[in-house]
């Protein structure tokens, strides 16, 4: 099998899988953590696919992702600092 | 070609992605995430592409792993202590890592594995700063109000509100049904002032 099919098939699978994690976790990190995994696998996807810029493109998408992930962090802390708890059970003023 | 080793890359982050969402502990979920990120960075060395592999390991794996454990310490105490007393191990753990790291590296650069990256900086500069020059300001620009959005988040003094509703139980030890109360009393906030 070409190796950039499998490829694609492990960036699919990592979409999916921070997908699950994403709905499914209760706790915020959990949450932040399957959000992670999903741009991981479109990184994946740049990646295998040998488009031309794509190594540019990664790099740049790195960068956002760590903006991202401080930006939640502090957002995340903020929440634990004004409810006293990070279950998303809970913080149900946000969910539907 | 990926090889043995390129196959084994995606056979780990598949793997250590998946103990990422399932383990319950944060403290290994968050180290399985870096893991995961770490053979993401051997898998896009092994395509070709350094400078994305450079950049998940060092940024990724990095620094996102220090602000996810930044995170989860400023929010439970217990993983404060966890890490505090297994710091010998810890550091053993990244230390093993990084000369497994360099010990790939020298690998295959000198053609044992016979995976060495090929990659121009050329294309690579070309793509980054002529072609994306507009994205590369504007994720400078978002960096800098990253920075700035997380220091006030987490700034000792923050508060979400000026004062505390009237309506807000604070949560506790008895009101273990603290956030649905809290949730339901807010359909009626004019009687409750009255």
């Amino acid at each position: 099998m070409n190796p950039s099919t499998i490829a694609f098939g492990v960036a699919l699978v990592l979409v999916a899988v921070g997908l699950i994690g994403a709905m499914t976790g209760r706790n915020v990190v959990k949450t932040i953590i399957g959000i992670e995994l999903m741009s991981k696998g479109v990184l994946l996807n740049f990646v295998a696919g040998g488009y031309s810029g794509g190594e540019a493109i990664v790099v740049l998408l790195v960068l956002i992702d760590a903006i991202v992930v401080a930006v939640m962090m502090g957002m995340t802390v903020a929440v634990y600092r004004q409810y006293g708890t990070l279950d998303v059970e809970r913080l149900g003023r946000l969910t539907w | 070609m990926v090889t043995l080793a390129g196959w084994a890359s995606l056979g780990g982050v598949v793997i250590f992605a998946a103990l990422a969402v399932i383990l319950s502990d944060m403290l290994k979920s968050i180290l399985s995430l870096t893991i995961a990120s770490v053979s993401l960075a051997a898998y896009f060395y092994l395509l070709g592409a350094p400078y994305a592999a450079v950049f998940e390991a060092i940024v990724a794996a990095g620094l996102i792993t220090v602000l996810f454990l930044f995170m989860v310490s400023l929010t439970d105490t217990s993983v404060v202590e966890r890490l505090e007393s297994r710091k010998a191990t810890l550091v053993g753990v990244f230390a093993l890592a990084f000369i497994a790291v360099a010990g790939f590296l020298w690998l295959s650069y000198f053609g044992e594995l016979g995976v060495a990256a090929q990659s121009n900086f050329g294309d690579f500069g070309e793509a980054l700063w002529t072609g994306r020059s507009i994205d590369v300001l504007a994720v400078t620009i978002l960096i800098f109000v990253g920075v700035i959005g997380s220091m006030r988040l987490t700034t000792a003094g923050m508060e979400a509100l000026d004062e505390e509703p009237e309506t807000w139980e604070e949560p506790s030890a008895e009101s273990e049904a603290g956030g649905s109360a809290g949730t339901s009393s807010d359909d009626e906030p004019q009687e409750e002032v009255a």
